[in-house]
Protein backbone atom coordinates (compact mmCIF):
# COMPACT_ATOMS: atom_id res chain seq x y z
CA UNK A 1 0.00 0.00 0.00
CA UNK A 2 2.61 2.34 0.81
CA UNK A 3 4.50 1.40 -2.85
CA UNK A 4 1.40 2.42 -4.14
CA UNK A 5 1.03 6.45 -2.76
CA UNK A 6 4.38 6.83 -3.40
CA UNK A 7 4.17 6.71 -6.92
CA UNK A 8 1.26 8.57 -7.20
CA UNK A 9 2.15 11.01 -4.87
CA UNK A 10 5.51 11.29 -6.18
CA UNK A 11 4.62 11.71 -9.85
CA UNK A 12 6.26 14.80 -10.75
CA UNK A 13 8.92 15.01 -8.39
CA UNK A 14 10.39 11.80 -8.83
CA UNK A 15 10.81 12.30 -12.48
CA UNK A 16 12.34 16.15 -11.21
CA UNK A 17 14.90 14.66 -8.71
CA UNK A 18 15.98 12.03 -12.11
CA UNK A 19 18.45 13.47 -14.62
CA UNK A 20 16.20 14.03 -17.59
CA UNK A 21 14.54 17.02 -15.84
CA UNK A 22 16.85 18.31 -13.73
CA UNK A 23 19.19 18.55 -16.94
CA UNK A 24 16.47 20.77 -18.57
CA UNK A 25 17.08 23.11 -15.98
CA UNK A 26 20.81 24.05 -16.97
CA UNK A 27 19.91 25.07 -20.13
CA UNK A 28 17.69 28.01 -18.73
CA UNK A 29 18.58 30.68 -16.77
CA UNK A 30 17.24 31.67 -13.43
CA UNK A 31 14.71 34.32 -14.30
CA UNK A 32 13.22 31.53 -17.24
CA UNK A 33 13.62 28.70 -15.00
CA UNK A 34 11.28 30.37 -12.65
CA UNK A 35 8.61 30.77 -15.80
CA UNK A 36 9.17 27.35 -16.33
CA UNK A 37 8.33 26.07 -13.23
CA UNK A 38 5.82 28.30 -11.87
CA UNK A 39 2.42 25.88 -13.46
CA UNK A 40 4.72 23.09 -11.35
CA UNK A 41 4.32 24.65 -8.21
CA UNK A 42 0.70 25.98 -8.85
CA UNK A 43 -0.34 22.42 -9.61
CA UNK A 44 1.23 20.67 -6.66
CA UNK A 45 -0.05 23.51 -4.60
CA UNK A 46 -3.37 23.00 -5.75
CA UNK A 47 -2.72 19.44 -5.43
CA UNK A 48 -1.71 19.46 -1.55
CA UNK A 49 -4.45 22.30 -0.99
CA UNK A 50 -7.09 19.90 -1.50
CA UNK A 51 -9.58 17.14 -0.45
CA UNK A 52 -8.92 18.60 3.35
CA UNK A 53 -12.88 18.25 4.16
CA UNK A 54 -15.99 16.71 3.23
CA UNK A 55 -18.18 17.99 5.66
CA UNK A 56 -18.09 20.95 7.92
CA UNK A 57 -19.60 18.64 10.84
CA UNK A 58 -17.22 17.86 13.58
CA UNK A 59 -17.98 15.32 16.19
CA UNK A 60 -17.96 16.84 19.46
CA UNK A 61 -17.43 14.27 22.11
CA UNK A 62 -14.92 11.85 19.66
CA UNK A 63 -13.91 11.24 15.88
CA UNK A 64 -11.43 9.24 14.10
CA UNK A 65 -11.27 9.42 10.31
CA UNK A 66 -8.71 7.56 7.72
CA UNK A 67 -8.66 8.27 4.21
CA UNK A 68 -7.33 7.79 1.10
CA UNK A 69 -7.09 11.12 -1.15
CA UNK A 70 -6.80 10.69 -4.72
CA UNK A 71 -6.85 14.02 -7.01
CA UNK A 72 -6.67 15.15 -10.63
CA UNK A 73 -5.11 19.02 -11.74
CA UNK A 74 -6.19 19.98 -14.84
CA UNK A 75 -3.20 21.77 -16.30
CA UNK A 76 -4.87 24.84 -18.61
CA UNK A 77 -3.01 25.62 -22.15
CA UNK A 78 -2.46 28.99 -20.44
CA UNK A 79 0.30 27.46 -17.87
CA UNK A 80 1.53 25.24 -20.70
CA UNK A 81 3.69 28.63 -22.30
CA UNK A 82 5.37 31.06 -20.73
CA UNK A 83 7.75 34.25 -22.35
CA UNK A 84 11.34 33.39 -21.07
CA UNK A 85 13.60 35.77 -19.99
CA UNK A 86 16.12 36.88 -23.44
CA UNK A 87 18.60 39.16 -24.22
CA UNK A 88 17.96 42.45 -25.51
CA UNK A 89 17.65 42.40 -29.35
CA UNK A 90 17.26 38.77 -29.66
CA UNK A 91 13.90 37.02 -31.18
CA UNK A 92 10.98 37.07 -28.46
CA UNK A 93 8.01 34.72 -27.86
CA UNK A 94 6.71 32.11 -25.86
CA UNK A 95 8.26 28.57 -25.23
CA UNK A 96 7.04 25.46 -23.48
CA UNK A 97 6.62 25.17 -18.97
CA UNK A 98 7.33 22.26 -17.84
CA UNK A 99 3.56 21.22 -18.66
CA UNK A 100 4.18 22.51 -22.25
CA UNK A 101 5.49 20.58 -25.82
CA UNK A 102 8.65 21.84 -27.85
CA UNK A 103 10.84 24.07 -26.09
CA UNK A 104 11.12 27.00 -28.19
CA UNK A 105 14.61 28.86 -29.69
CA UNK A 106 15.86 32.31 -30.01
CA UNK A 107 18.13 33.82 -32.78
CA UNK A 108 20.28 36.58 -31.87
CA UNK A 109 23.52 38.34 -32.15
CA UNK A 110 25.11 35.65 -29.91
CA UNK A 111 23.59 32.51 -31.52
CA UNK A 112 20.41 30.27 -30.66
CA UNK A 113 19.37 30.12 -27.27
CA UNK A 114 17.41 26.81 -27.07
CA UNK A 115 14.91 26.46 -24.35
CA UNK A 116 14.05 22.68 -23.43
CA UNK A 117 10.78 20.76 -24.03
CA UNK A 118 7.81 20.37 -21.51
CA UNK A 119 6.36 16.67 -20.65
CA UNK A 120 3.25 17.59 -22.22
CA UNK A 121 1.23 16.78 -19.79
CA UNK A 122 -2.65 18.43 -19.17
CA UNK A 123 -3.13 17.08 -15.93
CA UNK A 124 -1.59 15.73 -12.86
CA UNK A 125 -2.55 13.04 -10.51
CA UNK A 126 -1.78 12.83 -6.84
CA UNK A 127 -2.73 10.83 -4.32
CA UNK A 128 -2.11 10.01 -0.88
CA UNK A 129 -3.40 8.92 2.82
CA UNK A 130 -4.49 11.38 5.59
CA UNK A 131 -5.93 10.91 9.38
CA UNK A 132 -8.04 13.20 11.55
CA UNK A 133 -8.83 12.96 15.22
CA UNK A 134 -11.55 14.97 16.30
CA UNK A 135 -12.92 15.90 19.87
CA UNK A 136 -15.06 19.13 21.77
CA UNK A 137 -15.83 20.51 18.14
CA UNK A 138 -12.47 20.52 16.93
CA UNK A 139 -10.45 18.53 14.47
CA UNK A 140 -6.64 17.79 13.90
CA UNK A 141 -5.60 16.66 10.43
CA UNK A 142 -2.21 14.72 9.61
CA UNK A 143 -0.68 13.59 6.68
CA UNK A 144 2.66 12.02 6.58
CA UNK A 145 5.01 9.77 4.51
CA UNK A 146 8.21 8.26 5.51
CA UNK A 147 11.12 9.17 3.99
CA UNK A 148 11.38 7.84 0.63
CA UNK A 149 14.66 7.23 -1.51
CA UNK A 150 14.14 8.43 -4.96
CA UNK A 151 17.76 8.65 -6.52
CA UNK A 152 20.88 7.91 -4.51
CA UNK A 153 21.45 11.32 -1.99
CA UNK A 154 17.80 12.00 -3.10
CA UNK A 155 15.00 11.78 -0.67
CA UNK A 156 11.41 12.31 -0.20
CA UNK A 157 9.49 13.69 2.59
CA UNK A 158 5.93 14.40 2.83
CA UNK A 159 3.91 15.92 5.82
CA UNK A 160 0.85 18.05 6.59
CA UNK A 161 -0.71 19.12 9.65
CA UNK A 162 -4.29 20.72 9.64
CA UNK A 163 -6.71 22.18 12.43
CA UNK A 164 -10.44 22.73 11.96
CA UNK A 165 -12.76 24.03 14.19
CA UNK A 166 -16.84 24.05 14.09
CA UNK A 167 -18.25 27.35 13.86
CA UNK A 168 -21.83 26.09 13.78
CA UNK A 169 -21.66 24.44 17.14
CA UNK A 170 -22.20 27.91 18.52
CA UNK A 171 -25.61 29.01 16.62
CA UNK A 172 -28.06 26.69 18.33
CA UNK A 173 -30.45 25.30 15.47
CA UNK A 174 -28.30 26.53 12.42
CA UNK A 175 -29.44 24.86 9.13
CA UNK A 176 -26.41 24.07 8.24
CA UNK A 177 -22.62 23.08 9.63
CA UNK A 178 -20.04 25.55 9.25
CA UNK A 179 -16.86 25.28 10.10
CA UNK A 180 -13.04 27.06 9.67
CA UNK A 181 -9.93 25.61 8.94
CA UNK A 182 -6.62 26.04 8.79
CA UNK A 183 -3.53 23.77 7.11
CA UNK A 184 0.16 23.54 5.85
CA UNK A 185 1.97 20.69 3.99
CA UNK A 186 5.82 20.40 3.15
CA UNK A 187 6.96 18.12 0.26
CA UNK A 188 11.03 18.20 -0.09
CA UNK A 189 13.31 16.27 -2.16
CA UNK A 190 17.07 16.28 -0.95
CA UNK A 191 18.92 19.43 -2.38
CA UNK A 192 16.24 19.88 -4.85
CA UNK A 193 12.83 21.47 -4.10
CA UNK A 194 11.43 22.12 -1.07
CA UNK A 195 7.43 22.83 -1.84
CA UNK A 196 5.31 24.75 1.04
CA UNK A 197 2.11 25.27 1.68
CA UNK A 198 -0.19 27.36 3.26
CA UNK A 199 -4.36 27.28 3.15
CA UNK A 200 -6.98 28.72 5.22
CA UNK A 201 -10.48 27.84 4.64
CA UNK A 202 -14.39 28.50 5.39
CA UNK A 203 -16.69 25.52 4.67
CA UNK A 204 -20.17 24.49 5.24
CA UNK A 205 -22.29 21.51 4.47
CA UNK A 206 -25.65 20.58 4.69
CA UNK A 207 -26.38 16.93 5.71
CA UNK A 208 -29.67 14.97 3.41
CA UNK A 209 -29.68 11.40 4.49
CA UNK A 210 -26.78 9.94 3.37
CA UNK A 211 -26.07 12.56 1.01
CA UNK A 212 -23.66 15.33 2.19
CA UNK A 213 -23.79 18.47 0.24
CA UNK A 214 -20.59 20.81 0.81
CA UNK A 215 -18.60 23.76 -0.26
CA UNK A 216 -15.97 26.62 0.62
CA UNK A 217 -14.25 29.55 -0.09
CA UNK A 218 -10.20 29.35 0.78
CA UNK A 219 -7.28 31.50 0.55
CA UNK A 220 -3.83 29.61 -0.23
CA UNK A 221 -0.46 30.38 -1.11
CA UNK A 222 2.36 27.90 -2.45
CA UNK A 223 6.19 28.39 -2.44
CA UNK A 224 8.59 25.94 -3.52
CA UNK A 225 12.01 26.42 -3.13
CA UNK A 226 14.28 24.83 -6.07
CA UNK A 227 18.27 24.08 -6.36
CA UNK A 228 19.92 22.91 -9.59
CA UNK A 229 23.16 24.11 -10.94
CA UNK A 230 24.57 25.43 -13.93
CA UNK A 231 27.32 24.00 -15.96
CA UNK A 232 28.65 27.39 -16.97
CA UNK A 233 29.22 27.56 -20.80
CA UNK A 234 31.81 30.48 -21.68
CA UNK A 235 30.42 30.01 -25.46
CA UNK A 236 26.47 30.48 -24.52
CA UNK A 237 24.88 32.74 -26.06
CA UNK A 238 22.62 33.24 -22.84
CA UNK A 239 25.12 35.36 -20.80
CA UNK A 240 23.32 34.17 -17.59
CA UNK A 241 24.86 30.79 -18.70
CA UNK A 242 28.44 30.93 -19.23
CA UNK A 243 29.37 30.75 -15.49
CA UNK A 244 29.40 27.54 -13.39
CA UNK A 245 26.78 28.43 -10.05
CA UNK A 246 24.11 27.27 -8.18
CA UNK A 247 20.70 28.44 -8.40
CA UNK A 248 18.43 28.93 -5.84
CA UNK A 249 15.24 29.36 -7.10
CA UNK A 250 12.10 30.57 -5.28
CA UNK A 251 8.47 30.26 -7.51
CA UNK A 252 5.36 31.45 -5.70
CA UNK A 253 2.40 29.51 -7.31
CA UNK A 254 -0.46 31.33 -8.92
CA UNK A 255 -2.74 29.39 -6.55
CA UNK A 256 -4.26 32.21 -4.28
CA UNK A 257 -8.18 31.54 -3.96
CA UNK A 258 -10.57 28.63 -4.55
CA UNK A 259 -14.08 27.58 -4.18
CA UNK A 260 -14.79 24.21 -3.24
CA UNK A 261 -18.38 22.30 -4.30
CA UNK A 262 -18.87 18.54 -3.47
CA UNK A 263 -20.81 16.09 -2.49
CA UNK A 264 -20.22 12.91 -0.19
CA UNK A 265 -22.13 9.46 0.00
CA UNK A 266 -21.74 8.73 4.00
CA UNK A 267 -23.22 4.57 4.88
CA UNK A 268 -22.63 4.02 8.27
CA UNK A 269 -18.97 4.04 9.39
CA UNK A 270 -17.86 5.04 5.51
CA UNK A 271 -18.07 7.82 3.06
CA UNK A 272 -17.09 8.39 -0.43
CA UNK A 273 -16.33 12.56 -1.66
CA UNK A 274 -16.00 13.58 -4.66
CA UNK A 275 -15.28 18.08 -4.94
CA UNK A 276 -14.47 20.34 -7.90
CA UNK A 277 -12.30 22.66 -6.75
CA UNK A 278 -12.29 26.05 -8.72
CA UNK A 279 -9.23 28.20 -8.58
CA UNK A 280 -6.35 29.52 -11.33
CA UNK A 281 -5.77 25.46 -11.83
CA UNK A 282 -9.16 23.29 -11.69
CA UNK A 283 -8.89 20.11 -9.53
CA UNK A 284 -11.27 17.18 -8.99
CA UNK A 285 -10.93 15.40 -5.94
CA UNK A 286 -12.15 12.10 -4.98
CA UNK A 287 -11.50 10.20 -1.74
CA UNK A 288 -12.53 6.79 0.37
CA UNK A 289 -13.22 8.01 4.27
CA UNK A 290 -13.50 5.74 6.98
CA UNK A 291 -15.15 7.70 10.20
CA UNK A 292 -15.76 6.57 13.44
CA UNK B 1 -25.43 1.48 -5.52
CA UNK B 2 -24.79 3.39 -9.18
CA UNK B 3 -23.44 6.11 -6.72
CA UNK B 4 -20.83 3.71 -5.29
CA UNK B 5 -19.19 2.63 -9.02
CA UNK B 6 -19.35 5.87 -9.93
CA UNK B 7 -17.18 7.08 -6.81
CA UNK B 8 -15.18 3.91 -6.89
CA UNK B 9 -14.31 4.72 -10.57
CA UNK B 10 -13.27 8.61 -10.33
CA UNK B 11 -10.89 7.34 -7.30
CA UNK B 12 -9.18 4.64 -9.58
CA UNK B 13 -9.51 6.35 -13.14
CA UNK B 14 -6.81 8.70 -11.23
CA UNK B 15 -4.13 6.13 -10.68
CA UNK B 16 -4.93 4.60 -13.81
CA UNK B 17 -4.61 7.40 -16.21
CA UNK B 18 -1.44 7.92 -14.50
CA UNK B 19 0.22 4.76 -15.24
CA UNK B 20 -0.61 5.58 -18.63
CA UNK B 21 0.63 8.76 -19.16
CA UNK B 22 4.12 8.77 -19.01
CA UNK B 23 4.76 8.39 -22.22
CA UNK B 24 6.08 11.98 -23.36
CA UNK B 25 8.20 12.06 -20.42
CA UNK B 26 10.20 9.55 -21.95
CA UNK B 27 10.18 10.89 -25.21
CA UNK B 28 11.82 14.71 -25.00
CA UNK B 29 12.44 16.92 -28.39
CA UNK B 30 15.60 18.84 -27.49
CA UNK B 31 17.48 21.61 -29.60
CA UNK B 32 21.25 21.62 -30.04
CA UNK B 33 22.68 24.48 -31.27
CA UNK B 34 26.31 23.91 -33.25
CA UNK B 35 28.45 26.49 -34.93
CA UNK B 36 31.30 27.25 -36.77
CA UNK B 37 33.65 30.12 -36.44
CA UNK B 38 35.76 31.67 -39.10
CA UNK B 39 38.46 34.05 -39.83
CA UNK B 40 38.85 35.89 -43.37
CA UNK B 41 41.51 38.29 -44.29
CA UNK B 42 42.93 39.76 -47.71
CA UNK B 43 42.23 40.21 -50.65
CA UNK B 44 39.84 37.99 -51.07
CA UNK B 45 37.57 36.29 -48.25
CA UNK B 46 37.52 32.47 -47.70
CA UNK B 47 37.05 29.77 -44.92
CA UNK B 48 36.89 26.63 -44.50
CA UNK B 49 35.73 24.72 -40.93
CA UNK B 50 34.70 21.24 -39.88
CA UNK B 51 32.01 21.25 -37.14
CA UNK B 52 30.57 18.23 -35.44
CA UNK B 53 27.84 17.42 -33.28
CA UNK B 54 29.86 16.40 -30.14
CA UNK B 55 30.68 19.92 -29.72
CA UNK B 56 27.69 20.50 -28.37
CA UNK B 57 27.62 19.41 -24.72
CA UNK B 58 23.36 18.86 -24.94
CA UNK B 59 24.63 16.48 -27.86
CA UNK B 60 26.65 14.33 -25.97
CA UNK B 61 24.33 14.41 -22.47
CA UNK B 62 21.94 12.76 -24.68
CA UNK B 63 24.08 11.04 -27.38
CA UNK B 64 22.91 7.49 -26.31
CA UNK B 65 19.14 7.97 -26.61
CA UNK B 66 18.92 10.36 -29.24
CA UNK B 67 16.10 8.75 -31.87
CA UNK B 68 15.72 11.32 -34.36
CA UNK B 69 17.76 14.24 -35.62
CA UNK B 70 16.08 17.14 -38.21
CA UNK B 71 17.89 20.40 -39.46
CA UNK B 72 15.76 23.65 -38.23
CA UNK B 73 17.63 26.66 -38.96
CA UNK B 74 20.79 28.64 -39.68
CA UNK B 75 21.92 31.78 -39.51
CA UNK B 76 25.09 33.70 -40.23
CA UNK B 77 26.35 36.34 -37.79
CA UNK B 78 29.58 38.75 -37.74
CA UNK B 79 31.64 38.36 -34.71
CA UNK B 80 31.09 41.12 -32.02
CA UNK B 81 34.74 41.94 -31.69
CA UNK B 82 36.21 45.56 -32.37
CA UNK B 83 37.70 45.04 -35.59
CA UNK B 84 35.51 41.72 -37.10
CA UNK B 85 34.57 43.66 -40.33
CA UNK B 86 37.17 45.69 -41.82
CA UNK B 87 36.57 48.15 -43.91
CA UNK B 88 33.02 48.42 -41.94
CA UNK B 89 31.02 49.62 -45.01
CA UNK B 90 32.35 46.63 -47.05
CA UNK B 91 29.29 44.34 -48.68
CA UNK B 92 29.42 41.54 -51.25
CA UNK B 93 27.86 38.20 -52.30
CA UNK B 94 27.94 35.80 -49.64
CA UNK B 95 28.33 32.21 -50.17
CA UNK B 96 27.61 29.34 -47.29
CA UNK B 97 28.28 25.85 -48.86
CA UNK B 98 28.04 22.92 -45.79
CA UNK B 99 28.63 19.45 -46.52
CA UNK B 100 28.84 15.95 -45.09
CA UNK B 101 31.99 15.65 -42.93
CA UNK B 102 32.25 11.91 -44.39
CA UNK B 103 32.14 12.11 -48.47
CA UNK B 104 32.15 15.88 -48.84
CA UNK B 105 28.87 15.60 -50.95
CA UNK B 106 27.09 19.63 -50.39
CA UNK B 107 23.96 19.62 -48.56
CA UNK B 108 23.58 23.17 -48.79
CA UNK B 109 24.99 25.79 -51.05
CA UNK B 110 23.61 29.34 -50.67
CA UNK B 111 24.74 32.64 -52.28
CA UNK B 112 22.91 35.95 -51.08
CA UNK B 113 24.06 39.34 -50.83
CA UNK B 114 25.22 40.20 -47.68
CA UNK B 115 26.73 43.57 -45.66
CA UNK B 116 28.21 41.92 -42.85
CA UNK B 117 28.19 44.79 -40.67
CA UNK B 118 24.38 45.21 -40.80
CA UNK B 119 24.38 41.58 -38.57
CA UNK B 120 26.89 42.51 -36.02
CA UNK B 121 25.92 43.32 -32.40
CA UNK B 122 23.50 44.20 -31.44
CA UNK B 123 21.78 43.58 -34.72
CA UNK B 124 20.45 40.34 -35.92
CA UNK B 125 21.46 37.69 -37.50
CA UNK B 126 20.78 36.65 -40.84
CA UNK B 127 18.82 33.70 -41.06
CA UNK B 128 18.86 31.08 -44.29
CA UNK B 129 15.32 30.23 -45.23
CA UNK B 130 15.69 26.56 -46.16
CA UNK B 131 14.42 24.60 -48.73
CA UNK B 132 12.52 21.32 -47.96
CA UNK B 133 15.21 19.56 -49.98
CA UNK B 134 17.66 21.12 -48.22
CA UNK B 135 16.25 19.91 -44.93
CA UNK B 136 15.70 16.35 -46.13
CA UNK B 137 18.69 15.82 -47.76
CA UNK B 138 20.33 17.43 -44.23
CA UNK B 139 18.12 14.71 -42.21
CA UNK B 140 19.17 12.08 -44.23
CA UNK B 141 22.57 12.45 -43.41
CA UNK B 142 21.92 13.40 -39.36
CA UNK B 143 19.74 9.94 -39.10
CA UNK B 144 22.30 7.92 -41.67
CA UNK B 145 24.75 8.37 -38.93
CA UNK B 146 22.84 8.98 -35.66
CA UNK B 147 24.95 6.60 -33.14
CA UNK B 148 28.03 8.11 -34.06
CA UNK B 149 29.25 11.65 -34.32
CA UNK B 150 28.03 13.77 -37.85
CA UNK B 151 30.38 15.95 -38.76
CA UNK B 152 30.55 19.17 -41.44
CA UNK B 153 32.55 20.92 -43.78
CA UNK B 154 31.29 24.77 -43.55
CA UNK B 155 32.87 26.92 -46.26
CA UNK B 156 32.21 30.46 -46.01
CA UNK B 157 33.35 33.20 -49.23
CA UNK B 158 32.54 36.47 -49.43
CA UNK B 159 33.13 37.97 -53.29
CA UNK B 160 31.90 40.82 -55.53
CA UNK B 161 33.24 42.85 -52.49
CA UNK B 162 32.06 46.68 -52.58
CA UNK B 163 32.10 49.37 -49.81
CA UNK B 164 36.05 49.60 -49.03
CA UNK B 165 39.70 48.69 -50.33
CA UNK B 166 41.69 45.46 -49.30
CA UNK B 167 42.67 44.09 -47.31
CA UNK B 168 39.87 43.30 -45.69
CA UNK B 169 38.69 41.23 -42.45
CA UNK B 170 35.79 39.40 -41.91
CA UNK B 171 35.47 37.40 -38.62
CA UNK B 172 31.68 35.39 -38.34
CA UNK B 173 30.04 32.50 -37.02
CA UNK B 174 27.45 30.36 -38.69
CA UNK B 175 24.99 28.63 -36.25
CA UNK B 176 22.49 25.74 -37.28
CA UNK B 177 19.88 24.41 -35.17
CA UNK B 178 19.12 20.83 -34.75
CA UNK B 179 16.25 19.33 -33.22
CA UNK B 180 17.04 15.88 -31.44
CA UNK B 181 14.34 13.62 -30.78
CA UNK B 182 15.50 12.26 -27.26
CA UNK B 183 13.84 8.63 -25.70
CA UNK B 184 14.55 7.81 -22.45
Amino acid sequence: MKNIFTVLLIFIFSVLASAQITDRFSLMNEFSAEGYTKPLATAIGTGLNSGTYYTASVPSLFGFTFSLKGMMIFIPETDKTFDPYLPEGYEQGSTATIFGDKGNSYAGYDGFIALPPGINQSFVPLAYPQVSFATFGTELMVRFLPNIELTENKDLSFWGVGLKHSISQYIPLFPVDIAAQVFYNKFSITDLVDHKNIAFNVHASKTLGVLILYGGLQFESTTMDLEYEVDGDPSSADPLLRQDKKVNLSVDGNNNFRLTLGTALKLAFFALNVDVNIGSQVAVTSGLNFAF
Amino acid sequence: MKIIKYFLAVTLFIPAIFIGGCDSINKLPINVPISFSFQMSGSTLADSKTFCMSESGTYLDYQGEIKKLSILRVIYRTDSGVNSVQPEQIQGIFQLIISRGDNGQELINRQVNLKPIDHKKPKPPYELSLTTEEVAIVNQYLNSNISGDPCFVGSVTLFNISGGLPPYQLNGHVDVLIEAEVEF
